[in-house]
């Protein structure tokens, strides 16, 4: 039975470093996901990973210029209330997938009404989905597949 | 067309799903003992492997003497004890 | 063609229901020629998904856009094999591989267990065909590959640019075999349950099995990395990405599983923690399925939000639940006969290490579904960075890698530290070398756990190296065989031990090259105009000169650099940009020149009409031995796994006499 309890705290033990060890990581790594119109209420310093999609206007080469001093300037709007943005300022690498329409999720904070994002954080959603927005912009489809014909649900 | 290539598609089907049952046909083995003695000589396998992993863990100086010998004490007498099984499983097959 | 797809599947769906009763209907009144026609039953439901994939294929190659998933993931211009890899590029098509995939293992475990396991099978059939019933039930009612569109339209929108290399075409099908595989196990470990035939019987199917799913996620894993290398530019190979994670979750656990299985072959330990262990390991194999298809968490390559997440959460919950549930009243017949007799023991060392790799799986499970978490329990979706992932796996993997050293070299049931001092002496020496370098690179403690990993490596790389020296040795003295000749017998004489080792060489230098890559890569940002030359991280680049190609797919541009280190020109790497005309979609050739100790990576990021071309290098040291690291661990899982040739109760030690031991 000795050798029973001396296992139990032995496991006991190693769960609570775990524990602690995954405690202690996520505290520092904690960003809270909101959209543009989540963003507008607050301007405080807290670290955000803003999803929404890129409104149109965007530079069509936004690569170069976010390699820029400058950086790379353009707006997100909410993806539920189209009418809700807020502008972004951004440097590092740009996935090649950025443009137009396109959803990103992108880390940073409000500084003056202006989120600046962390360099290098800013990715693009779904590769896959694009044909769908192809479609929705009509670009190359000469028809009308919509999202309801190509779910076959 | 389509619909005859489905129809054929499914009455081979169902006639190969369904022979066993049409001719009653049996399974050529007996389950239990065969299992059994396979998972026994798997065993033994393994035991005799472990036998002889040790021996040479003993000969590169991975094993103390006296560690040697507990180990292979035990080794052996679970190899024994296997064989043993064995041999019961082997004898009860016969009638 | 569609209609007669569509048929097929339905059919599968029936078979494999009809199966599933006919399986259990046999175990319940043990007539066995119900048995047998429920595996004619999985036969058939091999027949009917082969023939949907086929008929699938044909439609991609037959160009017939009246197909939702051929007009949206194919064109007339996609060369014939991409038109095959679309198979996979839409939500239905893949379900259609995974249930395809899962119809061929269950044939094979149907064949190979035509003499064997036979009152095992009805539960092990009703199992496999139960998951495929879940599948093909899906594919015919819920989300179809041939679903038609009206009107036609007279052209595809072709395929994702992302998605047209070689690595996109083996990727998902090896992670999808791996997955598929695991659900065998699961199978097997479920039936030994039912059935309280809890002795080794099904140890062996279940852990080749296991092996084998296990050695297809591994090249997955590594394919996946490499293809996000070399096509998404941006100088990094693993983004703890939930769908990355999705994969690495159950080859965590897969592993753990392989290891404790020796204790219980061994010892008769932990045999219901290794129960535990398959059940989570197919449990996430599912879920993997499930992330990367129901669009719960937000990733680089989800597939978008689709109805298919609540089918998936109900499976997965109906599995967890019920095999506990079984497994919670076999506990009795579980229980072992032996305990942990001594902290310092190999089957403590597979213990720590199962805790570890259990621990670590729980870390990314956590990480990975923390946003849906606290969105549950907070209404905020709260987000956690890459830097938990970083931290939590940095001390876990340097436990791992050193417990990778140790175990073998610690015996069975207790070590006497007398041995210990005796067998450490050399790698620790290794070790304590090994400091010197490592904290003139640690750099004031900064990367303390790169210096860590590169100690911790010699120390196991010695050890690993000591057991070769010592086997061969002994090979060498008995048998008069020559050094090399000694070096193979030891493969051929125990390949799961020696083959194993390999493996481990495989995990020290991917640990310790993710590690180097981690602390010491270097990245810098350039704009040339032609003629000009910048230095990055201690190399020059110069603009050699742009070039511009238009063909009727995509618009090319490039530039030429010359790479230089203190004056030695030593490589011409030629970055481009390639823009997909039909899609409209940017896409970037990166350039790598690679030798042992780094990899100098260029992305072009732009070429001005005047010819200023702005780029961004990586450099990333030690990152080749990932991918060689990567390499040298299938090999060696191979060698582990392949079957030995070893006759029958041939050169078996005697056991009762103890004076002729082992004369081999």
């Amino acid at each position: 039975m000795k050798s029973r309890s001396r296992f139990a705290i032995a496991l006991t033990l190693a769960a609570v470093l775990g524990g602690w060890l995954i405690w202690t990581s996520i505290g520092g790594s904690l960003e809270t996901y909101t959209s543009p119109s989540g963003l507008v209420k607050t301007s405080d310093g807290t670290t955000y990973r803003l999803n929404g999609k890129v409104a149109p206007g965007s530079p069509a080469d936004a690569a170069e210029r976010a390699q820029t001093a400058e950086g790379l300037r353009f707006v997100v709007r909410d993806k539920a209330n189209p009418k809700v943005t807020v502008p972004v300022v951004y440097r590092g690498s740009v996935p090649d997938a950025f443009k137009d329409d396109r959803e990103i999720v992108v880390t940073g904070r409000m500084e003056n009404g202006i989120f600046q994002a962390d360099r290098g954080t800013l990715i693009t959603l779904c590769p896959s989905k694009f044909m769908q927005e192809q479609a929705e912009k009509g670009k190359t489809m000469p028809d009308g597949i919509t999202e309801k014909g190509t779910s076959g649900t | 067309m389509a619909y005859v290539l489905i129809a054929v598609i499914s009455v081979l089907l169902v006639a190969l799903v369904a022979w066993p049952l049409l001719t009653r046909q049996q399974d050529p083995l007996p389950a239990y003992q065969e299992d059994d003695r396979r998972a026994v000589e798997e065993e033994l396998q393994r035991s005799l492997d472990a036998i002889r992993e040790i021996d040479m863990d003993h000969r590169a100086g991975n094993l103390s003497d006296e560690d040697f010998e507990a180990l292979d004490r035990d080794e052996r007498a679970r190899a024994v004890e296997l064989m043993r099984r064995r041999d019961t499983l082997a004898g009860s097959e016969e009638p | 063609m569609t209609l007669v797809g569509r048929a097929a599947l339905l059919l599968a769906f029936a078979a494999a229901i009809y199966a599933v009763v006919a399986a259990l209907w046999s175990r319940r009144t043990g007539r066995r020629e119900f048995l047998a026609s429920a595996e004619r039953g999985v036969w058939a439901v091999f027949i009917t998904t082969t023939t949907s994939v086929f008929i699938m294929w044909g439609l991609l190659l037959g160009n017939r856009f009246d197909v939702a998933d051929v007009a949206g993931y194919s064109n007339l211009t996609l060369g014939w094999r991409y038109k095959i890899t679309a198979l996979w590029g839409s939500q239905a098509g893949s379900l259609l591989l995974w249930m395809w995939l899962l119809s061929i293992a269950a044939v094979l475990v149907v064949v190979t267990n035509r003499r064997r396991n036979r009152d095992l099978m009805p539960v092990v059939v009703a199992v496999l065909m139960g998951v495929a019933a879940f599948f093909t039930s899906v594919l015919s009612f819920i989300t179809s590959p041939f679903a038609t569109v009206s009107p036609v339209p007279a052209d595809g929108r072709g395929l994702n640019p992302l998605l047209q290399n070689a690595y996109m075409e083996s990727h998902p099908p090896m992670l999808y075999i791996g997955y598929v595989g695991l659900s065998v196990p699961f199978a097997f470990a479920i039936a030994a349950l039912v059935t309280r035939r809890l002795d080794s019987t099904w140890i062996t199917s279940v852990r080749r099995w296991t092996i084998l799913s296990w050695i297809f996620l591994t090249i997955g894993i590594v394919l996946g990395s490499r293809w996000a290398y070399e096509e998404l530019g941006w100088g990094g190979y693993w983004a703890w990405d939930p769908v990355e994670n999705a994969a690495l979750m159950p080859w965590l656990v897969a592993t753990a599983f392989l290891h404790s299985v020796m204790v219980q072959e061994r010892r008769g330990m932990l045999r219901i923690w290794n129960m535990v262990l398959v059940i989570l390991t197919f449990t996430l194999a599912l879920f993997g399925t499930f992330l990367t298809r129901s669009g719960i968490l937000s990733s680089v390559h989800a597939f978008g939000e689709s109805t298919l997440g609540p089918y998936f959460l109900g499976l997965i919950i109906v599995i967890l639940v019920g095999s506990f549930a079984l497994l919670f009243t076999r506990l009795p017949a579980l229980r072992s006969q032996n305990s942990l007799e001594s902290y310092i023991s190999r089957e403590a060392i597979f213990l720590y290490n199962n805790l570890l790799l259990v621990g670590l799986a729980f870390a990314v499970f956590w990480g990975t579904m923390f946003p849906v978490l606290s969105e549950a329990v907070q209404g905020e979706k709260i987000t956690v960075g890459q830097g938990f992932f970083n931290q939590v796996t940095a001390p876990i993997g340097l436990a791992l890698l050193f417990f990778t050293g140790v175990g073998p070299l610690i015996s069975w049931r207790k070590a006497s530290a007398r041995e210990l001092r005796r067998r450490f002496a050399a790698p620790l020496v290794v070790a304590v070398i090994a400091i010197i370098p490592a904290v003139y690179l640690a750099q004031d403690g900064a990367h303390w756990w790169a210096a860590a990993a590169i100690v911790l490596g010699a120390f196991t790389v010695t050890c690993i190296v000591g057991e070769y020296w010592r086997g061969m040795k002994v090979r060498h003295q008995l048998g008069g065989v020559s050094w090399p000749g000694a070096f193979g017998q030891l493969f051929v004489r125990n390949r799961r031990r020696f083959g194993g080792y390999v493996v481990h060489l495989g995990v020290v230098s991917i640990i310790v090259a993710i590690a180097c890559q981690g602390a010491f890569s270097s990245q810098g940002d350039l704009a040339l105009r032609t003629g000009q030359t910048g230095e990055v991280a201690g190399y020059q680049f110069t603009n050699d000169g742009g070039t511009r190609s238009k063909d009727d797919h995509k618009m090319s541009v490039g530039v030429k650099l010359g790479v230089s280190e203190g004056g030695n020109r030593f490589a011409t790497l030629e970055p481009g940009v390639d823009v997909f005309l039909a899609q409209q979609q940017r896409s970037s050739e990166v350039a790598v020149d690679s030798s042992p100790f780094r990899d100098v990576y260029v992305v072009l990021v732009g070429l001005t009409p005047d010819g200023l071309a702005r780029i961004s290098v990586f450099v990333n040291p030690m990152m080749m031995w990932i991918w060689i690291g990567g390499v040298i661990m299938v090999v060696g899982s191979l060698i582990a796994v392949w079957p030995s040739r070893r006759p029958r109760g041939a050169a078996a030690p005697s056991v009762v006499g103890a004076d002729d031991r082992v004369p081999e």
